[in-house]
């Protein structure tokens, strides 16, 4: 059998792979950049791609969160929502907020001690017990709404969604606990999505279209720069054992303030006006609120924690 | 301490890719050592793919000799192929695995024909079994069967 044989083979013929661990810092890395570069494209162009999102998709994120929360035949909420709608309409239904195609505003009203007060997806405007009880009128009040709904107006919502998932999906590329949870506490886990975050810039457009709608609801501009002295105050005065949720959400800074005064100078706006009072029939509800559990410590599983604010870090 | 609660499973991974590439690497060198040796103490034992036996040898015994291997996969090398399966390419991290097992499979099979008194083996075939993988935690693993009929000299 001489003439037979089975000659060596040369190894990496077969196995080519000598440095694995090189292979894998240049193929991670590069999954990495290639998802890095992604994820902050899309965060970085989420605010403008998601004004394009259709309206109607915009609901349709919400719905299954909204059907919870039908609108109540409660004397506090009709109130806000009778002032979000003079908002929106105008005083006497002159031209008030140029809301997107088919949006309509609800606000609801959370009876809890918290200050704050929130815009989310869909046009819904929530208002806490806390914040009413402390606001002085309701031109100060009205201020808030306003705000708010003009976050609404300017589809803030949608788009810090779309920047905190972009960023979520970004981060489950290192680690998908960490990017689950960051998508989920931006979709809002527990129900209202009531963490969404706005930048600055964001923040001074809805005060711009805030104040605006203001004047034209009340004709003057008064209670606008006040609100947020107010609220400020209205902290202080309580020590720390409630925090002023609204005041992390919606930092006061000088420089807000003055924005805000320079653009009623700037249009002419009256500063001041007739102050129309918070009916006394509301502030006696809101005191029987009180008196009652809070939204979310009764009615067993049918209110989900969504209306609380500090269940989340 | 709470950063490291809230990224465990990024501490996970990083210990079962270290753990897999290290225990990986170790295993993979020392089997590599032993196959090496092994090729070249067996290296009277020839291996053929023919059907038919060479003219040269026509008195012989002739019996089916196997040699079979499970070869697991290990927690680096999932990782590569998955990086591998977003770029395409050579899934170089199984190349070692699938080539480990055949040679493997290839000695335990002469061993058997060796041990016969055999000189060659042919219509030699092999044949490959995907274990596991099917779900995510599953182990996976690649079975290598090598087969074919030896050629002993008969003995008078």
């Amino acid at each position: 059998m001489a003439q037979f044989s089975n000659p060596e083979l040369p190894e990496e013929i077969n196995n080519s792979d000598d440095k694995p661990l090189r292979s894998f810092f240049a193929l991670a890395g590069s999954a990495l950049l290639i998802g890095v570069v992604a994820a902050a494209a899309l965060a970085f162009f989420a605010g403008t791609v998601a004004r394009y999102l259709p309206y109607r998709t915009e609901v349709g994120l919400i719905e299954r969160y909204a059907e919870r929360f039908p609108p109540r035949d409660h004397p506090v909420e009709a109130y806000l929502q009778g002032i979000a709608d003079r908002l929106v309409k105008g005083k006497d239904g002159a031209g008030g907020m140029a809301l997107p195609e088919g949006m309509t505003i609800r606000v609801h009203y959370v009876n809890e001690p918290v200050i704050n007060a929130f815009a989310t997806l869909g046009g819904h405007v929530a208002v806490f017990r806390g914040l009413l009880e402390r606001v002085p009128d309701e031109n100060v009040l009205a201020m808030v709404i306003a705000h708010e709904i003009a976050h609404a107006q300017h589809r803030h919502p949608i788009a810090s969604l779309g920047r905190g998932v972009a960023f979520g999906a970004m981060l489950s590329i290192v680690s998908a606990a960490a990017g689950s949870s960051v998508v989920e506490s931006t979709l809002g886990r527990s129900g209202m999505l009531t963490l969404l975050s706005f930048s600055r810039a964001q923040e001074e457009e809805a005060d711009e279209t805030g104040v605006a709608a203001l004047v034209r609801a009340y004709e003057h501009a008064g209670g606008a720069t006040e609100t947020f002295k107010v609220l400020q105050r209205a902290a202080a005065e309580r020590g720390h054992s409630e925090a002023p949720e609204f005041l992390s959400t919606h930092p006061v800074t000088q420089e807000r303030i003055a924005r805000l005064a320079a653009t009623i100078d700037k249009n002419g706006w009256k500063t001041e006006g007739t102050r129309t009072p918070i009916p006394e029939t509301v502030r006696v509800v809101m005191e029987k609120d009180a008196k009652e559990k809070p939204d979310s410590a009764n009615k067993g599983g049918t209110k989900p924690q969504g209306r609380r604010m500090k269940d989340e870090g | 301490m709470q950063l490291i609660l809230d990224n465990l499973d990024v501490l996970f991974f990083v210990v079962l890719f270290f753990i897999g590439y290290v225990a990986g690497r170790w295993n993979e060198r020392r089997h590599y050592a032993s196959i090496r040796k092994r090729e070249r103490e067996l290296a009277g034992v020839l291996v053929f793919s023919n059907r038919f036996p060479p003219v040269a040898a026509a008195q012989v015994d002739s019996r089916l000799v196997s040699g079979s291997v499970v070869i697991s996969d290990d927690y680096f090398k999932d990782v590569m192929s998955g990086l591998y399966s977003l770029f395409g390419g050579r899934v170089r991290s199984y190349e070692s695995l699938i080539d480990r097992a055949r040679r493997e499979a290839v000695l335990r099979m002469k061993d058997e024909a060796n041990k016969l008194g055999a000189e060659m083996i042919i219509n030699v075939k092999f044949q490959t079994f995907a274990i596991g993988g099917r779900n995510q935690n599953s182990v996976k693993g690649v079975e290598l069967l090598a087969y074919g009929t030896s050629l002993a000299p008969v003995r008078r």
